[in-house]
């Protein structure tokens, strides 16, 4: 039976993450990867880009695809887990063979969402989630001539689609059923300006609607609308959420919420199982629960820590919040946290649209604290935002510097400064 | 001092023609890695202070921003870079900028690099007049040396942030 120290189901985000922290520390450790999907590596959020043909094979996978040799990584693709036996450390595959593990790593992320929908079964109806889908996306345009489609949900995924079928030439219908689109990352006037800009580059969008029947033949040909309308297409991209993809984790008795529950170890309530990534549910520390942050960087970072842990140098995982980086053509939006509370009067919020009217900044506040921060065309310097809120700096020392235009780290406390680039502290006291 | 000596230097060294009088011209268009900050009397050069775990290197989906062991250096690969900006969401110095030039139709994150093959090292801190700019190659363990926050309160010791300038 294969056996390895270090095994990881799935090879993503997390599992680079957690390889990343063993290599620091063993060099020899056998680390070995299982994916269902037939490529190494790879970064999913770039499938925008292969699909649109900006990015081949080689740019698409992670370093090119010669990570897994950089890191000696054995990988084996089209190698889907059906069982995890805690008791005898082994995982099985669809073939039947066994594998044995001393550390194991779940990354199985997350899988769309497949609501009941009349017609969802006719050919030319997909989910935008994964490279062979970008594939797929390229042969219906390219070689079956879609000219149409209509993409369901307006949130991150159901961006990328709509980016990526724009670049190809198709024209987009994007139905939403929330008043807004890409409502969880965006406030209302950020949504707003990503919704005009797409509307300019010829994209459909309808609000407060929903797609309540696929129709067609032997291939999708209209969709109907809850407002009656029916709307002719080639292509329908589901794209209405990501729950994660724990169901291996449930049958082996792991603790499951809506997200593999991990401690701040990484650790499952199985001995030696650890969950990372878009499948596990990592700490918030503005919101100071737990939950599934499906972010590339969060993912990275959780897998980080199993590593570190794997091979016995634990650190105490710190957090992460939600943050997204998105746009279209060359509209950039950047946002951190909460950008959108429910309740605005518990906030304090510092906004401002700038003369161009598409340059727009907000800050979400409260008690003293940066909770949520929104930059829509100009992202220069929005790290720094992320900065101050990772190190939980109290926004009354910089609050009325926030919406200058060129706000940087003139604006912060020289002992911030002092701190970001490396000067000894002791240093600094010196001077004063 | 402001005189920003540091970023017409930067630009003319990742220049094609390294002419200072092409440089701020060329295609694709060539942006200053370092950035001088300004507000009233005070100005602050600002740049990649290439973290021991870079943050940029964790947010990248393609690996394009990457740690070389060799140098130790932190680059960004703009052949594989496919413009996403997760780093520059990621970098809490906010020293990633984005290049994009319609033209060409380049769109890749630009970052500081310290002038890697340099002879003299890197070209704004031999500009710099004042000698503001300092290379040093320290040893001793900074802050932003662990992938945890919360680190600047354990290097203030707890202090208030009370140094106004």
């Amino acid at each position: 039976m294969t056996k390895a120290k270090y095994l990881t189901i799935g090879y993503s985000a997390g599992a680079i993450g957690m390889i990343e922290a063993i290599r620091q520390h063993d060099k020899t450790g056998t680390i070995l990867a299982l994916t269902k999907e037939p490529y190494p590596a790879y970064g999913r959020p770039a499938i925008v880009d292969y699909a649109m043909g900006k990015i081949n094979d080689d740019g698409i996978f992670y370093l090119g695809s010669s990570y897994s040799e950089m890191r000696q990584v054995q990988v084996k693709t089209s190698a889907e887990v059906v069982a995890i036996n805690a008791k005898s450390k082994t995982v099985k595959l669809t073939s039947g063979e066994e594998i044995g593990y001393e550390h194991l790593l779940i990354n199985t992320g997350g899988k769309p969402i497949s609501p009941p929908m009349p017609g969802k079964e006719l050919e030319g109806v997909m989910h935008f989630f994964n490279l062979d889908e970008a594939k797929a996306m390229r042969k219906q345009v390219l070689e079956k001539k879609a000219r149409k489609a209509v993409v369901i949900g307006g949130g991150l995924i159901g961006l990328k689609a709509t980016e990526a079928l724009v670049q190809l030439g198709v024209q987009v219908t994007m139905v939403e059923l929330a008043p807004i689109i890409l409502g969880r990352a965006l406030d209302s006037v950020s949504s707003r300006l990503m919704a005009e800009k797409m509307q300019k580059h010829g994209v459909t969008i309808y609000t407060n609607t929903s797609v309540t029947e696929i129709l067609g033949d032997n291939r999708v040909r209209q969709v109907k609308l809850s407002n009656g309308e029916i709307i002719d297409t080639d292509l329908v991209y589901i794209s209405i959420g990501v729950t994660p993809e724990s169901k291996l984790a449930e049958d082996a008795g792991i603790t499951v919420n809506r997200g593999i529950e991990v401690n701040r170890y990484m650790q499952t309530n199985l001995p030696d199982v650890y969950a990372a990534g878009d499948v596990a549910k990592g700490y918030n520390f503005l919101t100071k629960d737990n939950m599934v942050i499906a972010i590339w960087p969060v993912a990275r970072k959780m897998g980080y820590f199993a590593g570190l842990s794997m091979v016995g140098k634990p650190l105490e995982y710190d957090g992460s919040i939600p943050m997204n980086s998105l746009y279209f053509e060359d509209l950039y939006t950047i946002s951190y946290g909460e950008t959108n509370p429910q309740n605005p009067s518990d906030y304090e919020i510092i906004e401002k649209l700038y003369d161009d009217g598409v340059t727009y900044r907000k800050f979400v506040i409260k008690d003293n604290r940066l909770m949520g921060a929104v930059f829509v065309n100009d992202i220069t310097h929005a790290g720094i935002v992320k900065g101050l809120i990772y190190e939980d700096i109290p926004v009354s020392k910089y609050k009325d510097k926030l919406l200058k235009r060129d706000f940087s780290f003139v604006d912060l406390p020289k002992s911030y400064r002092a701190f970001v680039y490396g000067k000894p502290f002791k240093e600094l006291l010196a001077k004063e | 001092m402001a005189c920003h000596l540091c970023e017409v230097a930067c630009i003319v060294e990742h220049s094609k023609s390294k002419n200072i009088f092409v440089a701020f011209s060329e295609k694709p268009k060539v942006n200053a890695k370092i950035e001088v900050q300004m507000r009233g009397p005070l100005s602050f050069s600002a740049n990649c202070r290439i973290c021991e775990h870079a943050e940029c290197v964790e947010a990248c989906p393609v690996g394009a921003m990457w740690r070389y062991e060799d140098t130790g250096l932190v680059k960004v690969d703009q052949n594989r870079c496919i413009g996403c900006w997760m780093c520059i969401m990621a970098c809490p110095q906010g020293s990633i900028t984005t290049r994009v030039d319609h033209e060409t139709g380049l769109r890749v994150s630009d970052k500081c690099d310290l002038c890697e093959g340099r002879a003299e090292g890197p070209a704004c801190v031999q500009a710099c007049p004042n000698d503001a700019l300092v290379f040093e190659d320290r040893d001793e363990k900074l802050p932003k040396e662990t992938p945890l926050r919360g680190s600047y309160h354990a290097y203030v010791g707890g202090e208030d942030l009370n140094f106004v300038d």
